[in-house]
């Protein structure tokens, strides 16, 4: 059997590295969109219920919370404007209301419901 | 060096053209098996390993299902403790006391107090709304036409998740047993001075004991749940007390119905994306 030279073996294995390489690619773009459709799907499935016991720090209903620490999740953190501001769950003294706001020496809160606790965040003074 | 052969030439891109179309149709079958199959074969792994539960142990708890889903007007006082790690990854306790009314399918009340919370939650089969009685200020959102559905919306949206919530569901035992592993009856005991058979379940992320009320009246006297995959593997525990079935004036749909106290001040709910990161407490 003859050989082939080793131009050819390159142009080959060229080829076929660019195949595969393609495939992968495919396969990446085609998984964003199935996956999405798998975690919608999970919304209404197992991993809903098995949260349900699991995640107990997600809990404020009655209270629960791990470390001092509130869950902060990574979607939508900057809504409302309020994004890492401090929390408080009882003003300081000397606040007085100021719309939707509590006006405490010039530093604002905004009372909102967590769970089944009022709470209160620190306004971002440009809001 | 020497030239191809043209037979080899040809042989290769033969070679070549089936590996295209090996590789078109192994991609098109993961395609039409989809991902979300193979997925969902790995959260269900457990589940399809036939768990292991002890017939009189499913049978019990079954049976505590039905009934709980034949009631449809009840109340029941709920006192519970879990546990949270604190800063110094310490365990510290937090008791809770809360008196539940439900009235099938639709509407559910909670008065719920705690160290320093008082609060009440009403869903009336449309709005949902929670008071905090301190502050006298209160949230209201617009709800799901059912119980069930009302309690996935208040975890999903509101982060409320009470893990005692299991039992109100319309039908808890499927939602129970979902990605069991193991279960098994244990040694009778008494709660409260009632006779109960205690059961033991295990699934992938907690370990869970219901203790059901002998006789015909099987309802849940105590539930505890590991979290054994967090870090301190939290406990969770509930008693439930005071179990009612009725059709009095607390059961009127009015009683289910928010309606805002003298002065009280309509604030939004946190939601999810809102949590900030630190707490100072």
């Amino acid at each position: 059997m003859k050989k082939l030279t080793i131009k050819q073996v390159k142009k080959y294995a060229g080829l076929v590295a660019a195949f595969f390489l393609s495939l992968l690619a495919t396969e990446e773009i085609l998984a964003q969109f199935i996956s999405n459709g798998a975690a919608r799907a999970n919304v209404r499935g197992t991993s809903r219920r098995t949260a349900r016991r699991v995640n107990r720090r997600h809990d404020y209903f009655y209270g629960g919370r791990y470390g001092g620490g509130y869950y902060a999740a990574p979607v939508g953190a900057a809504a409302a404007g309020v994004a890492t501001a401090a929390v408080l769950t009882s003003l300081p003294g000397g606040c007085s209301p100021y719309h939707n706001y509590y006006n405490c020496n010039g530093t604002y809160y905004a009372p909102q419901m967590q769970g089944t606790e009022v709470v209160y965040i620190l306004v971002d003074a440009d809001d | 060096m020497k030239q191809a052969n043209p037979k080899q030439v040809v042989a290769l891109r033969w070679l070549i053209f089936s590996l295209v179309l090996f590789g078109l149709g192994s991609m098109s079958r993961a395609m039409l098996a989809g991902r979300p199959a193979k997925k969902e074969a790995g959260l269900n792994k457990v589940q399809q390993q036939n768990p292991k539960v002890d017939k009189q142990a499913d049978r019990i708890l079954k049976q505590m299902s039905d009934n709980l889903t034949a009631m449809q007007q009840f109340s029941y006082t709920s006192t519970g403790n879990f546990e949270v790690l604190d800063k110094n990854n310490k365990k510290q306790k937090q008791n809770y006391r809360a008196q539940v009314f439900v009235k099938r399918p639709n509407k559910m009340r909670v008065n719920v107090k705690n160290e320093n919370r008082d609060a009440s939650v009403f869903y009336d089969g449309s709005k949902f709304t929670v008071l905090g009685r301190n502050a006298n200020m209160y949230a209201q959102a617009d709800a799901p036409p059912t119980l069930d559905a009302a309690l996935d919306s208040a975890r999903e949206k509101f982060l409320m998740d009470p893990p005692g919530s299991d039992i109100l569901y319309s039908d808890p035992y499927t939602g129970l047993m979902e990605l069991v592993t193991q279960g098994q009856l244990l040694k009778d005991e008494n709660i409260n001075g009632k006779a109960c058979h205690h059961l033991a379940f295990k699934s992938q992320d907690v370990d869970w004991e219901m203790w059901v009320q002998k006789g015909n009246t099987a309802l849940p006297l105590r539930y505890k749940i590991i979290s054994k995959n967090e870090p301190g593997k939290p406990e969770f525990t509930v008693d439930f007390s005071d179990w009612k079935q009725g059709s009095g004036p607390e059961f009127a749909d009015q009683q289910f119905t928010f309606v805002p106290p003298a002065n009280a001040r309509k604030i939004p709910f946190m939601r999810l994306g809102d949590a900030p990161k630190v707490s100072q407490r």
